[in-house]
């Protein structure tokens, strides 16, 4: 049983067929809603389960000058990363499947691999729009990755902890940690489209420029490995800043508390499905009403109205814990 | 200031079409939308008034009409002319100059829009015989309709 | 980073039509580009001189599918113009009519694939929506969607009726306000600003040195309209202002773009005001007498110039057509080089290219010799893979 738990964790729930399962179903919320934004139709439900499906029975190529192992390897390691990390952030009441103090940083790091293994395959791709498209994904994880950590910063410091698990147990009576850090929530927010690589800073896989970038030598099996890992990373990445600003799974006026244990679970996932589905309506709502920014236009962006936004937020969130006296 | 109210502008126009629009889409094979009256779809070709001219073989641009013309002797004396035309469909680029060229009205363009075939065979098509008194068959070829 | 050299086309999501170019980047930023056309060459100039008349109206139609009735135009404008043919004048208001009509939907089809190549995909499915209306009223008008067959050899082939006029005074008056919507959008739009300003920048002195025509000339501020200096159909008598723009870059561009949408509204409004009753075609030789002739429209691409030359009988002798995107692309080259890769798309875009119009063949040869020969196949094949 020690062995097969933590299996069981990985692999169904909350790890991997829980989040594709999930992933792909905002998926179709997400493409959905833009095409309703867009005045067109949308496509069905299933449309993103038959993609997956599709690419994973087409040929499996890898190009004759690439580096084999780095090409094949990247995909899977981002994919790992990604669902290691929704191990840490709480998706039922109490709290995560496991959790130390510290698993903040820890989460952050494993979300910012995609990145990393992004640029690699792509650099590893021999194909010059490839390693185009690679070097915006560096340059443009400067761009989001500091506002980022720095606006998961704000609410760790107004719960004083480094675990997510006690962050979010510090908003179970309903008061948020938005009305503490809101500058540092929508900073989060937009630093996410960021990490998503969303309209508009979907510069390093821009279809019209760089042909999906470093994406563009996957095929197959390969490709549908990035799809999840961008699929999955969405629910992930929706599920800290719910978790770290919103309450997770809590809500005000649900007494989580008094509840059987199981009764607990099914509705905190569901209050946290919820918020997970308001942030991609978010998302939806950028990519559609937005248009794609340039690589230094958005570092400098981000780095001007994101970064400093956020430090002033938390400067705020000291002052104020000091005159609270905690 | 004024450029983010072009992003708040086009938000509400989103909102706009999200909650209020109905899709533009028209679901094509279950909702049909009707041609307007000037559509040329299918070629439709009457032999019974034909006189087998040639105008529209000489005008057309894709070199779709091909017309095959007899000259036959009647038992009574009289010649006449008999004949048919043939189409090379997959060719045609529905430009409508046959059926304006024609003086007689024999070919008209339908309003039917579908005519997808599986294979190219099925787009040559020949016509009916068309017979013409030998007199008919003087037109004036030297003016554009 | 070392000096990159990378290909765009034939095969690239940002060109709708298959041509090459190359960049040279040093980074983000582009140092050199060079284009090669010629992988869609059709030898249309040379078939029109195998067709008569009236199949090579069909044929110079199809130059273009979206400026088809600007090259009939040019065309018969030409034909005529050698036979000495005057058409009636209802025919010259309806041809006006549809070229306007052309304008509109050309301008607001190139205003959803700017939107598209910039990634604001929402901008290119709301123009296209709307554009639908005034494609609606081409295929009430003409019967088509494209191809209108409209334009024939001494006058129009449709009438308009009066319920037709009702129907597009209706969808011209909400073009108009869409029109204006989108100008709006394009001057308000944060980030479709931070995408078209200062990108593409070329002066008006530079474009007329490299010969640009059309809303890239006009978008630097050159005021130069060929309906305004040149007045062909009835243009001299309508009221319309030539729109130019001096921002000299891809903003520039679209606004022309898109006040010109507004102006065509008006002129449209104008004509079926003007438009007398009457005849709609005249009688037209099949020979066309001997002799040679000029014609130039506005496309909405820019200046449009046919030759053609006639020998007496019923088919031309030569035709040859300057399309506006060969004269536009010296100026996108020098416009995208100093320029971020990124803005590569949208900078070709911003002369609304159509490659398979530009394609020519040239061969060099000895003119002292005085030889003449024929190329057979193979030959050709070779010269096409070798350019």
């Amino acid at each position: 049983m020690q062995v097969l738990t933590p299996l069981f964790h990985m692999l169904i729930f909350p790890g991997f067929l829980f989040l594709v399962a999930f992933g792909l179903f905002a998926s179709w919320v997400d493409r959905k809603l833009i095409a309703k934004f867009q005045n067109r139709v949308g496509p069905p439900v299933m449309q993103p389960v038959a993609d997956l499906v599709k690419l994973m029975a087409k040929e499996d190529i890898i190009p004759e000058h690439a580096n084999r192992v780095m090409f094949a390897v990247t995909p899977l390691v981002a994919l790992a990363g990604v669902i290691a990390s929704i191990i840490y952030i709480p998706l039922w009441a109490p709290a995560a499947v496991n959790a130390f103090e510290g698993d903040l940083i820890v989460v952050i790091y494993l979300l910012t691999l995609p990145a990393f293994a992004l640029f690699l395959g792509g650099w590893y791709s021999a194909n010059p729009f490839a390693t185009i498209g690679a070097t915006r994904v560096l340059t443009q994880l400067f761009g989001y990755e500091v506002p980022f950590f720095l606006a998961c910063l704000g609410p760790a410091v107004a719960a004083g902890s480094w675990s997510i698990s006690e962050i979010t147990h510090a908003q179970a009576d309903g008061l948020w940690l938005v009305t503490a850090a809101p500058v540092s929530f929508i900073v989060a927010m937009i630093a996410l489209i960021g990490k998503l690589e969303r309209v508009p800073f979907d510069t390093p896989q821009a279809k019209t420029e760089v042909i999906t970038g470093p994406e563009i030598e996957y095929t197959g099996r390969r490709l549908a490995v990035w799809k999840l890992t961008f699929l999955t990373e969405t629910i992930v990445g929706s599920a800290l800043i719910a978790a770290l600003f919103l309450g997770g799974p809590h809500f005000w006026g649900i007494p989580f508390a008094s509840m059987a244990p199981w009764l607990a679970g099914v509705v905190g996932m569901i209050v946290l499905g919820v918020k997970i589905l308001l942030i991609v309506f978010f998302l939806s709502l950028a990519q559609a009403a937005l248009a794609r920014l340039r690589i230094e236009q958005m570092v400098q962006w981000c780095l001007l109205w994101l970064g400093i936004p956020t430090l002033i937020n938390i400067g705020v969130i000291v002052l104020m814990m000091r005159q609270v006296g905690v | 200031m004024a450029r983010n109210l072009g992003i708040a502008a086009m938000a509400m126009e989103l909102m706009e079409s999200l909650l209020l629009r109905k899709p533009a889409t028209v679901m094509y094979p279950i909702e049909r939308l009707s041609p307007p009256e000037r559509f040329r779809g299918r070629l439709r070709y009457d032999p019974s008034e034909c006189s087998l001219c040639g105008l529209c073989q000489r005008d057309c641009p894709a070199d779709v009409i091909k017309v095959v013309r007899k000259r036959v002797e009647k038992e009574d004396g009289t010649k006449e002319m008999t004949g048919h035309l043939e189409f090379e469909m997959d060719r045609c680029v529905f430009c409508g100059q046959c059926a304006y060229s024609c003086n007689k009205g024999s070919i008209t363009f339908t309003r039917e829009f579908e005519l997808a075939q599986g294979s190219r065979d099925l787009f040559m098509m020949k016509s009916e015989s068309a017979n013409v008194d030998d007199e008919e068959c003087d037109v004036d070829t030297d003016v554009v309709p | 980073m070392a000096k990159l050299s990378f290909p765009v086309g034939p095969q690239h999501p940002a060109l709708k039509e298959p041509e090459n170019l190359r960049f040279s980047v040093d980074g983000e930023l582009v140092v050199d580009a060079d284009i090669r056309i010629g992988y869609v060459h059709r030898s249309i100039e040379r078939s029109c001189s195998e067709r008569n008349y009236v199949q090579d109206l069909y044929l110079c139609e199809r130059v273009c599918g979206i400026c088809s009735n600007a090259h009939t135009q040019a065309f018969c404008q030409a034909v005529e113009k050698i036979a000495g043919v005057e058409i009636p004048e209802r025919a010259q208001y309806i041809r006006m009519m549809m070229h306007e009509f052309e304008r509109i939907h050309s301008h607001m089809l190139w205003l959803g694939v700017a939107g598209h190549e910039i990634g604001f995909e929402t901008l290119f499915m709301y123009v296209w929506r709307d554009r639908e209306v005034i494609q609606d009223i081409l295929e009430m008008v003409s019967g088509n969607r494209g191809h209108y067959a409209m334009t024939m050899l001494g006058g129009v082939r449709y009438d308009i009726t009066p319920e037709m006029v009702t129907k597009i005074r209706e969808g011209i008056a909400f073009l108009r306000q869409r029109a204006e919507h989108y100008a709006d959008i394009a001057t308000t739009e944060a980030t479709f600003l931070k995408r078209t300003v200062d990108v593409g920048p070329i002066s008006g002195a530079r474009c007329q040195t490299l010969g640009a025509v059309g809303p890239v000339l006009r978008g630097s501020g050159v005021g130069y309209d060929v309906r305004r200096a040149f007045p062909y159909l009835k243009y001299d008598e309508v009221e319309f202002e030539v729109r130019t723009s001096e921002l000299c870059d891809v903003l520039g561009r679209t606004l022309v773009r898109v006040l010109e949408v507004i102006d065509a509204c008006d002129i449209i409004t104008q004509v079926l005001d003007m438009m007398p009753e009457g005849d709609i075609t005249t009688r037209f030789p099949r020979k066309v007498p001997e002799g040679e002739a000029t014609a130039r429209v506005e496309a909405q691409r820019g200046e449009l110039i046919y030759y053609v030359r006639s020998n007496g009988t019923d088919v031309p002798e030569r035709v040859k057509i300057r399309t506006p995107t060969l004269a536009n692309l010296p100026a996108s080259l020098e416009m995208v080089t100093g320029g971020y890769i990124a803005d590569i798309p949208i900078t070709f875009a911003s002369i609304d290219p159509c490659f398979s119009c530009t394609d020519r063949m040239v061969v060099l040869d000895d003119v002292n010799s005085g030889d003449s020969r024929t190329m057979t196949w193979p030959e050709l094949v070779k010269l096409g893979r070798r350019s």
